[in-house]
């Protein structure tokens, strides 16, 4: 008992002096994981030859995954030239509407599809098992969270025709998209307690 | 029996005087009974009245799912004591066993005090009561038992007023005629009001005709306690000895026999219907049975329902062999607290497992869950408030229901 | 029996107050034989048991009381709990939120292989031999002599709820708002009595989950889905004995 409490100290202050030193010994802040993408300051810094006041001068806060309290940190934001944007606007660097694999290199956790009807759960752990992003990014599906289900013609008829889900879900790549409904579709039951918690589960009472 | 006769034809100041010197003989004890048991009746009024107006469903805590509650559990109750009383009594001035006949008189009064009683909850209960007044009687329904059950209560209450009313004015042929239809009456109104449950297809812990037989042997098992609980509170009310009164005692010995007796039946009745229900694992009714041998209701089933029930009062009826008039009537109090606990658990471990329960969907893979509302509880005592309150006053109005002993 | 049949064929739809006790009583056979078990236990193929009794669709089919006789067939497995089935009902009928005349049940089977989850939307079952209105003291709910749709007369409800006991599918709720008993009624006050072909749940579907239709009639969408033995159909709670007119099927 008294060993494996030893252990344990020693393990997590070992740890704790790796990733500070780590921070120290590039001078620089490591990586930034949100989501799905990853910032590497070495790639900036070393690789372009940035100092911190090309970014840390209004664009981004020093400290690190601050920019997610900003309401506007979006996809959005970026087009408009804040945030990576400022420099990822296809001159100075690439443009941020391509080469999203780049910066977007994780998978992007549980898309919850409500248009048109309520629910759909797509699992990005489940299908990033076998696949890799550009399985699906590539033109099918763009990696932004329920772009697809603004399109008109998100349906189940564009599955059965080979569409988003379709292309896989054929019957041969994977289960029909005319069969086993309730594995993607949760419904609204599925929606209220993904939203709201288990009170939801009650529907009944 | 001719002198008797002179004294009912009293003018009415003599009556009404006798009756006013009466009302004022009780002692403080007695006033106080009186006046907590009208308390009762009128909260209860309140919280009905309240209930009426601001909807039901805001006040009382059953459900689509759980849709009878303690307001239909204590309806059985009273009416299950009512048929009881009527049914023990009937023994003495209808079929003329002699032994019986001292209790007959308060017993018939208290059938209707406890029918009423009944019928204050009921009133309560269904939220539409002043259409059932219309409607049961231009668009009746020959295959509910309900309409049935209803009906005949209705019959079965005029016939006991009218057998008591000749019971008091010693018109004994009429008395025995009205004695006779109301036992029957209720005999089929309560068998009813068994069927009520028995013949719900796809209410597991309910279906079968079991229903309506153990109704009619715990009625009179109910009526037992009640007449000796209700002796032996009057004669304190009075003021006079039930020690004293031998033939009254006598007669109360039988009634404790037959509530022996009646005991083992309704025992014999429980362990057969929890043996029936585990057994095999009937769908619906057994997860409804082990939810009284060890869930929810464990408490209910074994402290109150077998315990007090059921054991002690037998324990206690056999024991005290008529002479410890102390012991009997603490047995009958249990009883019928067990009785009152039995007749809840019946009507709602008959609603806990859900309808699509064997489905196995989320919304119903557990038991429901019932408690009653302050309001529903409030109404409940009410009834109790009913027959209590009936019984004091008619213990003074109708001098102690004596009987005149050179009738026999 | 053969005469009778084309007797009755031969006659214009006559209504129920001339159908005979033995035909009535045929028709109940019928009804107890179109039964199975719902998947909790075993899955009969109900229909074929039908086939024992009658030598062919045409002759049970003559057999129907109501005409209309109003069905649903719900093909369970196609239901993905959008609800809008759901909202098109509360629209229709003034639903209050606290009740449903229809909803859709969740079923996880967490060890099932493949499919681990199930919708099974429910609603009044229509019963031939309903238990609700067996067991009405006032006739308030009834059963409708043409169309066989169980109906409320909201202005008989006592409020007794025996009805909501009797009821093996709980379908009944008490609405505070008309101080009655509220149930499915396929429609028929808010639609069907107005020309409507269809029930609004019916219509909202997406997902051709609900299909309504006359079981008495050969061109009916449900008349076919029921009147076959290839594939199993069957109903809810047979056990009960109402006999209903709710199927349930996949594929």
């Amino acid at each position: 008992m008294k060993r494996t409490i030893f252990l344990t100290i020693v393990t997590i202050v070992l740890a704790a002096f790796f990733l500070v030193t780590d921070g120290f010994a590039d001078d620089s802040g490591g990586e930034i994981v949100y989501k799905s993408v990853t910032f590497s300051h070495k790639s900036h810094v070393d690789g372009m030859g940035f100092d911190c006041e090309t970014c840390h001068d209004g664009i981004f806060e020093m400290e690190a995954g601050s920019m997610v309290a900003s309401p506007d940190f979006s996809m959005d934001s970026i087009y408009n030239g804040e945030f990576c944007g400022a420099c990822h606007d296809g001159s100075m660097a690439f443009a941020s509407d391509d080469d999203c694999t780049t910066c977007h290199t994780r998978p992007g956790g549980d898309i919850l599809y409500f248009k048109p009807v309520k629910s759909v759960l797509f699992s990005h752990a489940v299908h990033t098992e076998a696949f890799g992003c550009e399985s699906c990014h590539t033109g099918m599906f763009k990696m932004e969270a329920l772009a697809a289900q603004e399109n008109d013609d998100f349906t189940m008829e564009s599955l059965y025709q080979g569409e988003y889900c379709g292309a896989c879900h054929d019957g041969s790549t994977a289960f029909a998209s005319d069969t086993q409904c309730a594995t993607c579709h949760l419904g609204v039951k599925g929606y209220n307690r993904m939203q709201g918690g288990e009170q939801a589960n009650q529907s009944g009472h | 029996m001719e002198g008797h006769a002179k004294t009912v034809k009293l003018t009415l100041n003599e009556l009404e005087r006798g009756v006013t010197s009466r009302l004022f003989s009780g002692s403080f004890k007695y006033y106080l009974a009186v006046a907590f048991s009208a308390f009762l009746v009128l909260a209860a009024l309140v919280a009905g009245i309240h209930s009426i107006i601001v909807g039901h469903h805001h006040t009382y805590n059953v459900n689509r799912e759980i849709a009878w509650g303690i307001l239909i559990a204590t309806y059985v109750f009273f009416v299950v004591t009512s048929t009881g009383l009527c049914l023990v009594s009937s023994i003495g001035h209808v079929f003329g066993v002699e032994s019986y006949m001292p209790i007959a008189k308060r017993s018939v009064f208290l059938s209707i005090a406890t029918i009423l009683g009944g019928f204050f909850v009921i009133a309560f209960e269904i939220k539409l009561p002043w259409r059932m007044a219309v409607y049961n009687v231009i668009s009746p329904n020959i295959t509910s038992n309900i309409w049935w059950m209803g009906t005949l209560y209705g019959a079965y209450l005029v016939l006991m007023m009218f057998e008591f009313f000749f019971l008091i004015i010693n018109k004994h042929r009429p008395a025995f005629f009205c004695g006779f239809f109301g036992a029957i009456a209720g005999i089929a109104a309560h068998s009813n009001l068994g069927a009520v449950f028995g013949l719900l297809m796809g209410r597991e812990f309910w279906h079968g005709p079991y229903m309506s037989i153990y109704f009619i042997a715990s009625a009179m098992m109910t009526g037992t306690a009640v007449i000796y609980l209700f002796h032996f509170l009057a004669y304190k009310v009075n003021g006079q000895s039930l020690e004293n009164d031998k033939p009254m005692l006598a007669s109360l010995d039988v009634v404790r026999r037959l509530g022996i007796l009646l005991l083992c039946v309704i025992i014999f009745f429980t362990t057969w219907k929890m043996v029936a229900g585990v057994a095999g694992q009937p769908g619906g009714k057994y997860e409804a049975v082990m939810a009284l041998v060890k869930g929810p209701y464990a408490i209910n089933f074994w402290v109150f329902e077998a315990g007090f029930g059921l054991i002690l009062p037998l324990v206690m009826f056999y024991f005290s062999r008529g002479k410890n008039l102390i012991m009997m009537f603490w047995g009958s109090v249990l009883m019928l607290i067990g009785i009152f606990i039995m007749r809840y658990d019946l009507v709602i471990v008959g609603q806990v497992v859900p309808v699509f329960h064997e489905l196995g969907v989320n919304e119903f893979k557990h038991l429901l869950h019932y408690v009653p509302s302050f309001h529903e509880i409030v109404i409940t005592l009410g009834g109790f408030g009913v027959t209590f309150f009936l019984f004091l006053v008619g213990e003074k109005i109708f001098d102690g229901h004596k009987v005149d002993p050179h009738h026999h | 029996m053969r005469d009778k049949i084309k007797q009755i064929r031969s006659r214009d739809n006559e209504g129920i107050e001339n159908i005979s006790v033995e035909e009535r009583r045929h028709f109940l056979k019928m009804g107890l034989a179109v039964t199975g078990v719902f998947c909790g236990g075993t899955i009969i193929s109900a229909v074929s048991a039908v086939n024992k009794v009658y030598a062919s669709a045409g002759e049970y089919a003559a057999k129907y009381p109501y005409k209309p006789h109003y069905s649903m067939v719900i093909h369970v497995d196609r239901c993905v709990d959008c609800e809008l089935c759901m909202q098109a009902c509360v629209k229709t009928n003034h639903v209050p939120d606290y009740g449903y005349r229809t909803t859709i049940l969740e079923r996880d089977v967490p060890d099932a292989v493949g499919q681990k989850r199930e919708f099974i939307p429910v609603l009044c079952n229509q019963c031939n031999l309903p238990q609700c209105t067996r067991v009405c003291p006032t006739r308030a709910t009834y059963k409708n002599k043409e169309n066989g749709i169980v109906m409320m007369d909201i202005s008989k409800c006592i409020g007794c709820l025996t009805c909501q006991m009797g009821c093996p599918y709980n379908a009944r709720y008490f609405s505070e708002e008309i101080h009655a008993v509220d149930k499915c009624d396929f429609c028929y006050k808010s639609r069907l009595s107005k020309g409507e072909k269809i029930s609004a749940c019916a219509e909202a579907c997406p997902a051709g989950v609900r299909i309504f239709g006359d079981l008495s009639d050969p061109s009916s969408p449900v008349y076919n889905r029921v009147h076959q033995l290839e594939k199993a159909v069957w109903v809810m709670r047979p056990e009960a004995g109402t006999r209903p007119n709710i199927y349930y099927t996949k594929g």
